[in-house]
């Protein structure tokens, strides 16, 4: 059961990108893009050539989009470049009407070329000229582009403001047939957001008006699958069956490529009525049509169903059927189909008996199920981000969190006692070398000896007691710690004490069916047994490499300082870190700005541990405002890192910001201690940023602090004092 | 009496299989697991299976058992009953938990025995 639902979620997905891509057909269809090949190559050759002739702008400007057009699907580039021509001819006329068709022409080059943020600022600056000339049906088109295409890249909250903008005018002008596809595509963004009722709301309207107007019979069957995984969903298996039977029979009037999809869909009702025999016949079609038309994916999709059902019957035939499932989805890519595969064929090796290689199987599937995760966690902080707008904007929440009051003076207590003992430290300081510049007067010298080595005990006391503090804060910090420790050693621990527990039960429950003469089930437990031991051991592993982890971080402070070039260092470790995250993610494009202050010359640090800071502090950064790009999603954001270091008398001041989406106050106060992480499991120990903290206050008795403001950025500084190359 | 076991650790499987060996085998409990908070939402929307309990780590990656809670307790009558279960066994977490509705809690590791008590109570 637990499998057919997330199946659902899956199927979810494919189908957003399914429509995604029809609502391109169908836009690029409204272009009168309905050219076949053959006669595209010799319109290209003409259009060239007549191109070569004079004529008037407005007509040039005409057929360079013409040819765009036709270019779109065998040579994007070529296409851009045609389209560019286009726009700077139109601008040079002020011909705005003509403006706006290149734009959107170069727009749909870029989205062949998959350059959704270049599309986004084609596709904006076409709006804003139709916006100008008031010209609603070129409103409406780009608007509902540029839904799709927020769509496409997890930018949920956008499409969806486009895609309300965009009916509004359908509406106001009468044009059904986007009105019917803008209507199919807010049907799915809410399903997507788990909102059926809206949903199913949206595609009714959606295919009203398509069986209405006489749409395409494709846009029917996409909806009517749409509306069968909705009432699926949500529990209405009648209706959800109707619907894909519906869409079934409709593709397969037209002989279209997603017939099997419909049947697979068909097959996920049939499992859930239980209706096994009739699913796995389904199935078994569905996978014969997708294998002759050589659709991979659909294939694919085909073997999971069929080795799902074979699960369902505890029959062995499953393992086969998953195998080469992963056979071909290896050759696809690493997506939710390929998980499914791994995580069927560890079901189907656990139900034949098959432990030990059920144990191999699942380490597939959990190393999968990771990647996809972060593939997907952008997309699906922004859908979380939007559940949350919409509740707010329908006025559903309002709570107000007495908690978060008091701790925010928990918080203010804590940061007034702190700036207190820092002030008296800096005070004290001053002090002492007020003191010491008095030294020349011979009659004051023995007064002032004094004094010093008195103020220099105060100061010593201070930075004991600074040190205190901090030893004070990590055990205030304890509290945190163990919870840190809870989930991470603790777990592992559990599974130990747990699996032998369970284990001295299962050889008394082997006597006992020994004596019923249970064959079968003493086979079993003894498997369970075996499987136990392996995973005692893993659990026990896992345990000891966090001690390990640990006990890296208690080792700071043990280097020698060494003379070190600061603003070399800092501009090495930037590159560093700014090439490792450009190797990892092509897509990874940050600006960074540097502004080193080459007074401070060469100063004392013990540069390893220092160069980790300066590395902690910049990944953290790039992190942040590459997370904020992904999830604004649009060319507006523009990502910057800075760097700054600073002489200022005694010490120096390194500086490293960004403007990502900042911290909130909870999460600042917490910033330093161990284990505290907001990445995803598995991305960050939790330790870069108490480790910089210990490095700085006691490798180098500096401080380390942090200022953040949500939505504009963080800010960190370090300040250490200034100890010359002897 | 069906229980809904929602934990990111996929382990806890195969220790429910084994510690309710015989009550599964006796058909006195009929456990379905999910791996995160919104795993567990979407199976409870697909309304397949009319869990009478949930039983939910708190500490996931994701969205948290908490979260997961909250948003049973608003979808869901209160027949639906929650159980969470956390290493942390603190007061605040309970408290909270506590006001959001849940029904009971356990601390980690499990006392298998208490819990087998408790779930005769329900049932």
């Amino acid at each position: 059961m637990k499998e057919q639902t997330s199946t659902s979620f899956l199927y979810v997905r494919l189908l957003c990108e399914f429509v995604v891509k029809s609502v391109l057909v169908i836009l690029l269809s409204c272009c009168q893009l309905t050219i076949t090949q053959t006669n595209a190559a010799n319109d290209i050759d003409s259009l060239k050539i007549v191109l070569k002739s004079k004529m008037p702008d407005s007509s040039r400007v005409d057929a360079l989009i013409e040819l765009s057009k036709l270019l779109y699907g065998t040579d994007a580039d070529q296409a851009v470049e045609q389209s560019k021509k286009a726009i700077s001819i139109a601008e040079k006329n002020n011909d705005i009407y003509r403006l706006a068709l290149a734009y959107k022409s170069v727009g749909i080059a870029n989205y062949y070329k998959g350059n959704y943020v270049d599309v986004v600022d084609d596709w904006t600056n076409s709006l804003e000229a139709f916006r100008e000339i008031d010209d609603k049906q070129g409103i409406a088109n780009l608007l509902s582009n540029l839904g799709a295409v927020f769509e496409t890249t997890g930018g949920t909250e956008s499409a969806m403001e486009y895609y309300l903008e965009a009916l509004k005018i359908s509406e106001e002008t009468g044009d059904i047939k986007r009105e019917g596809t803008v209507l199919q595509n807010l049907g799915v963004l809410y399903s997507n957001i788990f909102d059926y009722e809206r949903s199913e709301t949206y595609y009714l309207k959606a295919l009203e008006i398509f069986k209405e107007n006489k749409l395409p019979t494709q846009g029917i069957a996409t909806i009517s699958m749409n509306l069968s995984e909705v009432y699926r969903e949500s529990g209405d298996i009648i209706k959800a069956e109707k619907f894909a039977k519906e869409a079934k029979l409709l593709f397969e009037q037209e002989n279209h490529a997603s017939i099997p999809q419909a049947m697979l869909m068909l097959c996920e009702v049939l499992i859930q009525k239980d209706k096994l025999t009739e699913a796995l016949e389904e199935a078994k079609s569905a996978y014969k049509i997708s294998l002759d038309n050589n659709n991979k994916p659909s294939t694919h999709k085909a073997l999971n169903t069929i080795g799902k059902i074979y699960n369902e019957r505890k029959n062995p035939a499953a393992i086969q059927n998953f195998k080469q499932g992963i056979l071909i989805g290896e050759t696809i890519g690493k997506n939710v189909d390929l998980q499914y595969s791994y995580k069927g064929l560890v079901e189907a090796y656990r139900i034949s008996g098959r432990y030990k290689e059920a144990l191999t199987t699942q380490d597939s599937f959990v190393s999968i199920r990771n990647i996809i995760a972060n593939q997907d966690k952008d997309s699906k902080l922004s859908t979380l981000q939007l559940q949350f707008d919409l509740e707010k904007r329908e006025g559903q929440i309002e709570k107000l969190n007495a908690q978060n009051e008091l701790q925010e003076l928990r918080i203010d207590q804590q940061k007034t006692s702190r700036n207190i003992l820092l002030g008296l430290l800096i005070l004290a300081l001053l002090g002492a070398f007020g003191v010491y510049s008095f030294t020349k007067n011979r009659k004051l010298d023995k007064e002032v000896k004094e004094r010093t080595k008195a103020l220099s005990a105060s100061i010593e006391d201070l930075k004991t007691t600074q040190d205190q503090l901090v030893h004070a804060e990590k055990m205030a910090a304890l509290g945190e710690l163990t919870a840190g420790i809870a989930h991470e050693i603790q777990n592992p621990l559990n599974f130990v004490n747990n699996f032998s527990e369970v284990s001295g039960e299962l050889l008394s429950e082997v006597e006992e069916e020994l004596d019923e003469g249970n064959l079968d089930d003493v086979k079993e437990i003894l498997q369970d047994l075996k499987q136990n031991l392996v995973r005692i051991n893993k659990h026990g592993n896992r345990a000891s490499g966090i001690v390990r982890g640990m006990l890296d971080h208690s080792r700071t402070g043990s280097g020698e300082k060494t003379p070190t070039d600061i603003n070399q260092l800092c501009d090495e470790f930037l590159r560093l870190s700014y090439h490792g995250l450009r190797a990892k993610d092509k897509s990874f494009n940050v600006a960074f700005e540097t502004n080193f202050d080459e007074s401070i010359g060469v100063v004392k640090v013990i540069s390893q541990d220092f160069g980790r800071v300066i590395l902690n502090l910049i990944n953290n950064a790039f992190y942040a405002v590459d997370k904020k790009k992904k999830a604004v999603g649009n060319g507006s954001y523009e990502p910057t890192v800075s760097l700054t270091t600073e002489s200022n008398g005694d010490e120096i001041i390194i500086k490293v910001a960004d403007n990502g989406s900042g911290i909130s106050k909870d999460n600042l106060e917490k910033i330093f201690q161990p284990f505290f992480t907001t990445k995803p499991t598995g991305e960050g120990t939790g330790l870069g940023l108490s480790l910089s903290y210990d490095i700085i206050t006691k490798g180098h008795n500096g401080m380390i602090k942090v200022e953040s403001t949500v939505e504009h950025g963080t800010t960190f500084t370090i300040e250490i004092p200034k100890i010359r190359a002897s | 009496m069906k229980v809904l076991v929602v934990d990111d650790e996929l382990d806890v499987i195969d220790l429910f299989r084994q510690k309710f060996r015989r009550e599964i085998k006796n058909q006195d409990y009929d456990f379905t697991f999910a791996h995160s908070a919104s795993e567990a939402l979407g199976y409870l929307a697909s309304g397949a299976h009319e869990s009478t309990l949930v039983l939910s780590d708190i500490n996931m990656p994701g969205m948290s058992g908490l979260q997961l809670l909250e948003k049973i307790k608003a979808t869901y009558d209160q027949d639906l009953k929650v159980m969470m279960i956390s290493a942390y066994g603190d007061q605040e977490n309970i408290n909270t938990a506590k006001t959001l509705g849940a029904y009971d809690f356990l601390t980690k590791p499990v006392d298998f025995i208490q819990l087998k008590e408790k779930l005769k109570k329900i049932a």
